[in-house]
């Protein structure tokens, strides 16, 4: 009887979970057909697939935002399990760092900032980032979240996706009808005529904004009156809506998070690839074409339209995606889980230069880009074991980031320091990725290369590891797995050595300060690769 | 009493008074205590050097002892420094021998009684002294308002009943004079705090609590204060934190208030439940649930990582899920009904619906019988309350149109609220009928905590004056003292209000003793003639007007975030008679003047104020102002002998006004000192407060 039962049991569970895993593992084969089928269309090889450390410091840096420990890394290349960089991916999405990392990148897109010219202020602030934090570690559906971001009314400091509305800098219909757009459609209100933008605005002409007697406070909400709305989306829907007894936003919202909407998931899409590639299969990555309908001519002669500037490089990966995403309830960490395991994700980066161009479009190689401003502030932090001090002069009594924050958690994006804008921290002004500057620059080489703070920090580095008393080659290999993931190559082995040397037996011991800061100033430590 | 000890203590009075009028608290830490307990609590504030007792409503509250708290230590040098340091850790140690002295740096030495006795002071003074010694205080967060530290031993009486309570400081030495009031809290479960400051490089370990209990911390610059508790999983319990309750309004605060948040973890550090408010309460409230059988940790600090002595806080936990209290009516003379009884039918106003918004979007309908001619109020009462619901209410005529449509109804920043959201109308119908009311929530929020009161009436125009401060001090002798009072008005009362003033022994209302009609805020003076009795005074102010006899309450100004002011009411008004140096009592109206000034446009009003002079003050002179002048009035001063005439003047195109007002005396004179040398007194009073009027 028992036994029975027990089998029972297992049937039931293979029928329920077993189902799912084989979904996703059919998705991710048709996701890697496509791209096959898109490589080979182009007459491209893609580059092999990456090593363990290098697949590990990439999923390190793109989904918790952190520098890899020598330890976790070690442990990693030395697993035997199968499957276990799919492991890795699901264990790193469900972490707090990746919550911590996708709240820093809901701020840049959402314009999470206390001060001009957003003025959300800092108890909005600080109640807004958690909204994001909080719907990333309940992966909550997207969908759902686009829904409370357009309907929600109340306080902005009480109510989170109230603030939707009031993080804009112009709170006219048109400000608020060019900063959704550009949110939750990567859609630019400018590419409409006139007429179609009024009528595109006319959805948010009845939000209002109210004080309150607690200092910055604002209440937003919809305000009825008594007026009939003639209402138009970008693809061209239109709307007559009673005010006072609809809420436009709620039809916006409606139409907007439909299955059938060209725009919603295929935007999310995009920048679900952009923050895991650096580059959007439609670019720039905020901005894209409307989708276009096969017409009538094109459809009897069979004849394509030509692509817009701003398409999709491969649309059938761009619908292949937008519609597993709205398979799945909209999950971001599912389609996540599914980008990273692609192989499209974990090929090289490593090419001839005059293919370089070429494969990066078609994602046969991995974009290399520099990392980003936080990133590179908390790798270093990490590395020197001292962390910069966080410190807002805008409240009262001043506010002071406890010790060890790293600078990705931070909610605001009027806090900063030198370090952070000197990477080109995103100010958060506009919401646009290109707000967000990852071009290296003189300022930042010389930063690196000159701050005395910065050597100074590096150099006490080695002195923890000399206490373990290593050889010359394990000093190497920990010198080099500590800032590049990687041990070193027989030539740069050869080198170090050799320099060594060189070297007087009073200044032998220069050599790790040295070796630590010559890796940190190479473009593989500031890179994403 | 001899003219020379009655001088003695007019000195001393006056040099106490001038220090006792910045005296005030700032923070209790911690706010609150166990019945039947001996307490220590570090009170902050300013000008606290006169401070004796405590007023503590309610009773059962006793002070003990009273002692200064260590401050900051600045050495005089080096090796004090050292030395001071050295001393610590032997104490902390158990040793409680002194370190040698270095004889020859003894005059550089900087004395403080603390440090000469480490050894015997208690463990919370201890640590108030390592904080002094180890600490740099930030002086980008100093605060004058809590610059200074008194510990008091508060014994609490066994019987002593629970709740809320105002805790007062008032200060002796030939004064009394009391503080502002703050909110002191007696519990029946026991209570924890945090562990006190620790000697560097030790930190403060989190305390474990069981449930039900308080707990009791300060959260300082950038803290995050953790506290451990068992729970068996399954077992529910809820967290109550008052934070802003404590201190609602921080006038160098932004925001203006603290604003904390709670979090529980696992022993893995994960973060289990969060909360940050409690609907439109910073305060916020946590439910939890625990999963396992483990060892939590609950934490605490400022949403904005903020943090000062001030952000003090106190935790109720209990078991089991958190229950709000459902909103009580108003206290009004109207017959209630809740709205399942009232749908469907035809109300006849008076009639006070109790009812929710029990959905996100929906709405409240009731429809009531109006009379052509005779205006309807509409009011709500939520928020005031304590009820979430942003309250938006629509009247329909008996057509089905739309007649009359009210979001936010603005009012006085009397109490805590900070959001004046509920509605209110009044209308004057065309045509008798069947008119409709709408409830809606603004937000489009709702839920079973969406109560509301909705009143549909007659008019009853009324009020609520305060008085501001709630303590005031009357100075003896002297002239007149001048308070504000705030006015609430209810239903479009514009009328006068008389004040009456009894069982208040000497102290009597000083100049015209109404606030007129229209006004929102207005003036009152008090004086009060010699007395050696000095207690305080707990007298009846009251507010009259035709046949409303409404007690005056007091309440206290509060800045929030450098620009707004609200008033805290207080549970009484106590009045303080205090000595101080003026001449007040030497300059006076004619004995038949009623105090007013009518004035026309373009005309002016004579009054003359005589002067009796002192056989001892030479060169008298008196200059008369008057302050917040109303526009287009002026004051001109005519000395004629011992008589100062005083000319009102109004403009020709001064607006209509009238208003209450007291015009301010400098007054200088020379007088020969005792040491034969001739020098130079000011006093500035005001006489008795005046109307106003222009026409």
């Amino acid at each position: 009887m028992v036994k029975s039962l027990s089998v029972i049991f297992a049937v039931l569970t293979i029928a329920v979970v077993l189902p799912a895993a084989e979904a996703e593992k059919e998705a991710l084969l048709k996701l890697d057909a496509i791209l096959e089928k898109c490589w080979k269309k182009h007459g491209i090889t893609p580059a092999p697939v990456v090593g363990d450390a290098e697949f590990f410091r990439r999923l390190s840096f793109r989904v918790r935002g952190k520098l890899p420990q020598v330890s976790e890394l070690k442990k990693f290349i030395a697993d035997k399990t199968p499957g276990k960089r799919s492991l890795l991916i699901k264990k790193y999405l469900d972490s707090g760092d990746f919550a911590l990392l996708m709240a820093m990148r809901y701020a840049d897109m959402f314009r999470i900032k206390s001060e001009f010219p957003i003025n959300l202020w800092p108890n909005a602030v600080q109640c807004y980032h958690r909204y994001f934090y909080t719907l990333t570690i309940e992966d909550r559906s997207w969908r759902q979240t686009a829904r409370e971001l357009l309907t929600s009314s109340g306080s902005n400091f009480r109510v989170p996706p109230a603030n939707f509305f009031r993080a804009n800098a112009d709170r006219t219909p048109k400000g608020l009808a060019a900063g959704t757009a550009l949110a939750l459609m990567n859609f630019r209100t400018t590419a409409l005529s006139d007429a179609d933008r009024k009528k595109f605005e006319a959805f948010f002409s009845r939000i209002r904004f109210k004080s309150t007697k607690e200092w910055k406070e604002e209440i937003v909400y919809n305000d009825p009156g008594q007026a009939i709305l003639k209402c138009r989306t970008p693809d061209g829907a239109e709307f007559t809506i009673d005010t006072s007894g609809t809420d436009p936003r709620r039809v916006f919202a409606d139409w907007l998070t439909d299955d059938e909407n060209p725009f919603f998931a295929r935007a999310y899409v995009n920048r679900a690839w952009y923050w895991m590639f650096g580059a959007g299969i439609a670019n720039p990555a905020d901005d894209m074409a409307m989708p276009r309908k096969q017409g009538l001519w094109s459809r009897i002669f069979g004849r394509e339209t030509a692509p817009a500037a701003n398409a999709p490089v491969d649309e059938e990966l761009m619908t292949f995606l937008s519609d597993y995403f709205r398979a799945n309830g909209y999950s971001t960490k599912k389609l996540y889980s599914l980008i990273l395991n692609s192989r499209a994700w974990q090929v090289g980066w490593r090419c001839k230069k005059e293919e370089l161009a070429r494969k990066e479009k078609y994602f046969a190689v991995y974009p290399v880009r520099r990392l980003e401003s936080e990133i590179i502030s908390d790798a270093l932090s990490s590395l020197t074991n001292s962390y910069e001090r966080y410190v807002s002069v805008i409240p009262e009594p001043f506010t002071y980031i406890p010790r060890n924050t790293p600078a990705v958690s931070l909610a605001d994006g009027s806090m900063s320091t030198g370090t952070l804008d000197k990477f080109g921290r995103s100010p958060r002004d506009s919401g646009k990725f290109e707000e967000r500057n990852n071009n290296s620059t003189g300022a930042q080489r010389l930063h690196l290369m000159n701050s005395g703070v910065l050597y100074k920090q590096i150099s006490r580095m080695p002195g923890r590891i000399l206490r373990g008393r290593l050889n010359m080659d394990q000093m190497m290999d920990l010198a080099y797995l500590t800032v590049l993931s990687r041990y070193p190559e027989p030539e740069e082995r050869k080198a170090i050595t050799a320099y060594h040397k060189k070297l007087s037996r009073r200044e032998k011991w220069k050599i790790w300060p040295d070796l630590f800061w010559a890796l940190v100033n190479t473009a593989e430590f500031s890179y994403h690769h | 009493m001899n003219n020379f000890r009655k001088k003695s203590m007019i000195f001393l009075a006056s040099v106490s008074a001038a220090v006792l009028s910045g005296t005030t608290i700032g923070y209790i830490y911690p706010a609150g205590g166990q019945a039947g307990k001996t307490i220590q609590v570090i009170v902050g504030g300013q000008a606290l050097w006169p401070i004796r007792d405590i007023v503590v409503s309610g009773g059962g509250v006793k002070l003990l002892k009273l002692q200064n708290a260590p401050g900051t230590f600045y050495p005089g040098c080096w090796e004090q420094n050292q030395w001071v340091r050295e001393y610590m850790r032997q104490v902390y140690s158990g040793k409680l021998n002194q370190p040698r002295r270095i004889n020859k740096q003894f005059g550089v030495w900087r004395y403080s009684r603390f440090h000469e006795e480490l050894d015997h002071l208690d463990p919370l003074m201890l640590s108030l002294a390592c904080k002094g010694i180890f600490e740099r205080p930030n002086s980008l967060q100093a605060s004058p308002a809590i610059g200074q530290k008194l510990v008091l031993t508060l014994q609490i009486a066994p019987d002593a009943k629970p709740g809320a309570r105002e805790f007062r400081l008032i200060g002796s030495s030939g004064n009394l004079r009391s503080t502002n009031p703050m909110r002191f809290y007696i519990g029946k479960v026991p209570e924890f705090r945090e562990q006190n400051y620790q000697m560097p490089p030790l930190k403060r370990l989190p305390v474990t609590f069981t449930v039900p209990s308080v707990i009791n911390g300060q959260i300082e610059p950038g803290e995050v204060d953790h506290f451990k508790f068992k729970l068996k999983k399954g077992e529910t319990v809820n967290f109550q934190l008052k934070g802003r309750d404590l201190n609602p309004f921080i006038g160098d605060g932004v925001p203006g208030n603290f604003q904390p948040v709670l979090e529980i973890r696992d022993e893995k550090g994960r973060s289990l439940a969060f909360a940050d408010d409690n609907y439109f309460d910073p305060d916020p409230v946590l439910e939890f649930t625990a999963p396992a059988d483990a060892l939590y940790t609950l934490e605490i600090r400022d949403a904005l990582y903020r943090g000062r002595e001030d952000f003090v806080y106190r935790i109720d936990a209990a078991r089991g899920k958190y229950k709000r209290s459902a909103i009580t009516a108003p206290a009004m003379d109207i017959p209630e009904i809740c709205e399942h009884a009232a749908a469907g039918k035809k109300l006849r106003p008076p009639v006070m619906i109790s009812g929710t918004i029990p959905a996100p979007g929906a709405e409240k309908i009731f429809t009531f019988q109006a009379v052509k001619g005779k205006k309807i109020v509409a009011e709500i009462f939520a928020r005031r309350l304590g009820s979430p619901l942003d309250s938006i209410l629509k009247i329909y005529d008996p057509d089905g149109r739309e007649i009359a449509v009210n979001d936010d109804f603005e009012r006085p920043n009397v109490g805590y609220n900070m959001q004046h959201v509920d509605s209110f109308i009044c209308f004057t119908p065309a045509k008798d009928g069947v008119y409709t009311v709408k409830v809606a929530d603004t937000a489009e929020t709702g839920g079973r905590d969406h109560q509301f009161f909705l009143r549909i009436d007659r008019p009853r125009p009324g009020f609520q004056v305060y008085l501001v401060p709630s303590a005031p001090w009357i100075s003896l002798d002297t002239g007149t003292d001048v308070f504000k009072v705030v006015m609430e008005k209810f239903d479009g009362f514009d009328r006068e209000i008389s004040l009456e003033l009894k069982k208040a022994e000497n102290i009597t209302i000083s100049g015209i003793s109404s606030i007129p009609g229209g006004a929102s805020e207005s003036i009152i003076g008090f004086s009060s003639y010699w007395t050696r009795k000095l207690k305080p005074v707990y007298p009846e102010l009251w507010a009259v007007s035709g046949k409303l006899r409404i007690p005056v309450k007091g309440a206290d100004a509060a800045m929030q975030a450098f620009a707004y002011t609200h008033y805290v009411p207080a549970e009484r008004i106590m009045m303080f008679r205090i000595w101080i140096h003026g001449n007040g009592d030497r300059f006076k109206f004619p004995p038949k003047f009623n105090f007013r000034v009518p004035l026309k446009r373009g005309g002016s009003f004579k009054v003359n104020v005589n002067y009796a002079p002192f056989k001892s003050h030479f060169k008298p002179a008196a200059e008369f102002t008057l302050p917040e002048a109303p526009e287009g009035v002026t004051l001109k001063t005519v000395k004629k002998g011992n008589t100062y005439q005083l000319i009102f003047t109004a403009a020709k195109n001064a607006p209509a006004v009238t208003a209450n007002k007291a015009v301010r005396v400098k007054y200088t004179f020379d007088y020969k000192h005792r040491d034969g040398s001739i020098r130079k007194s000011v006093s500035n009073f005001h006489m008795p407060v005046l109307r106003i009027s222009v026409r």
